[in-house]
């Protein structure tokens, strides 16, 4: 499977090959979102955007105030790019350097 | 349409002259091949490849308009929809399999991308192989000259060095030599002489767990290897650097999927082209067996659940063949991350 179908929302997807997948219990599933949230967000450190829940949506909110719906993963990163005050690279600068004050 | 089973996809790439369509050829007329359909992309107008297979199998699409790795993705996309079409239809007889030929240029991981990014391919084909020819006479020279030769040679998960009866023995075991170290965890084997070419190379199936045994060794010998220096490369100093090299990341403790799997999709977001290969076994906490991962650059396998470990050892290994990325930072930064992430981790989860 493609990175581009690193999906977020449920679908059928690599990342949910192993655990967090549809046939995960409700509670499982949302514990599962949440978790992903805030690895997301944990990655997006310092690079000026958020990704957050609105409803059933998932939104990159920049630090302007830009927001854009996303799909998956690699739609978050791809955005992140865009709106983002520098684009994130796990193997240079600190990215992952602290942890979110939030978990989700 | 044959039913709800996607029909594998074998992508055969090779440095131009390496052998592709002879390979190729040898394939189709031998006994058990199955019902194969072949798509060919080639250069120029005159197909002289598509010629010499056409009275071979009658189902070929060629991709004219040069090579495949840019300009005809949406060309490789139409040729797949009218394969699968024309068989709906009855113009041509019924296949189990599609063969993709590149051109000796071609990187061929766009290709794997066209085949995911189009729902209707993807739901009716999965991709099986990617296989590599390297020609022994010229291989060496080759794979430490032209960036796409060692690409294909990196990325395969099956190689076949061709023309062995041409090289003397010198020649043969530098070459065997170098695709270790470009490609230390694909079978290799080698034409004329080969046996059973069909059992070799089209059989099994990079996602079919019951299959993959031979990866799996192919792994584990590599991950007790320990670490490949990187392979020369004459482009190295002027644009590259580093270039091609291979290591295992080995973990005695279970790895949490989902922060490794979002790491991942990370890096192959920005390091993807580089990131040539990512093969090896998980052992996380949300499953029983051990879970083996591949990745080709920007695409990943679905991951494959394994009843038991191939054997005592119980670590988890990946595999990384990248090119141009220092292998201190790809392990500094999955292990950093890893370890930021288990705090947010929620209380174990039983395993379904």
């Amino acid at each position: 499977m493609c990175s581009a179908c690193g999906i977020l929302q449920g679908n059928a997807d690599w990342i949910d090959g192993v655990g967090g997948g549809a046939g995960e219990a409700p509670h499982n599933r949302l514990a599962e979102r949440r978790l992903r949230l805030a690895l997301v967000n944990l990655l997006l450190e310092g690079s000026g955007v958020r990704l957050g829940d609105h409803g059933r949506q998932l939104v990159v909110r920049s630090a302007t105030g830009s927001t854009r719906l996303v799909t998956d993963l690699a739609h978050v990163w791809r955005t992140a790019d865009e709106l983002g005050r520098r684009r994130i690279d796990p193997l240079h600068g600190d990215p992952v350097a602290k942890l979110p004050e939030s978990r989700g | 349409m044959t039913g709800a089973t996607p029909i594998a996809v074998t992508v055969l790439t090779g440095y131009l002259g390496s052998g592709k369509t002879t390979l190729l050829r040898q394939l189709l007329e031998q006994e058990g091949s199955g019902r194969i359909a072949v798509l060919i992309n080639e250069f120029g107008e005159i197909s002289l490849d598509d010629l010499m297979v056409r009275d071979v199998v009658g189902s070929n699409v060629v991709l004219q308009n040069g090579c495949i790795c840019c300009s005809v993705r949406s060309e490789l996309q139409a040729g797949l929809r009218d394969l699968l079409d024309s068989m709906s239809r009855g113009t041509i007889p019924e296949f189990d399999r599609v063969l993709v030929e590149t051109t000796g240029l071609a990187d061929p991981v766009p290709i794997v991308q066209t085949l995911v990014a189009d729902p209707m391919l993807r739901h009716r084909l999965r991709l099986a192989h990617l296989v590599s020819t390297v020609d022994a006479l010229n291989g060496v020279g080759q794979l430490t000259s032209q960036d796409e030769a060692l690409r294909q040679a990196a990325t395969a998960d099956r190689l076949v060095v061709t023309k062995t009866d041409l090289a003397d023995e010198e020649q043969l075991a530098r070459l065997l030599a170098l695709l270790a170290e470009v490609n230390p965890r694909a079978p290799i084997c080698q034409v004329p002489g080969a046996g059973d070419l069909c059992s070799l190379l089209l059989s099994g199936d990079v996602s079919d767990p019951l299959q993959s045994g031979w990866d799996i060794a192919a792994l584990d010998r590599n991950a007790r290897a320990g670490p490949r220096a990187a392979v020369p490369h004459a482009h190295a100093d002027s644009r590259h650097g580093p270039s091609i090299r291979s290591f295992v990341v080995r973990s005695e403790k279970q790895i949490n999927w989902t922060p490794f799997a979002v790491w991942l999709s990370l890096m192959v977001h920005r390091h993807g082209r580089q990131i040539l290969r990512v093969k090896g076994l998980l052992d996380v906490p949300e499953a029983n067996g051990p879970v083996l991962l591949n990745a080709v650059q920007h695409f990943i396998h679905p991951p494959v659940h394994l009843d038991e470990w191939p054997s005592g050892d119980r670590t988890s290994r990946l595999v990384f063949i990248v090119q141009d990325l220092e292998e201190a930072a790809i392990r500094r930064s999955m292990t950093e991350f890893l370890a930021q992430a288990e705090p947010l981790m929620p209380g174990e989860r039983a395993v379904p």
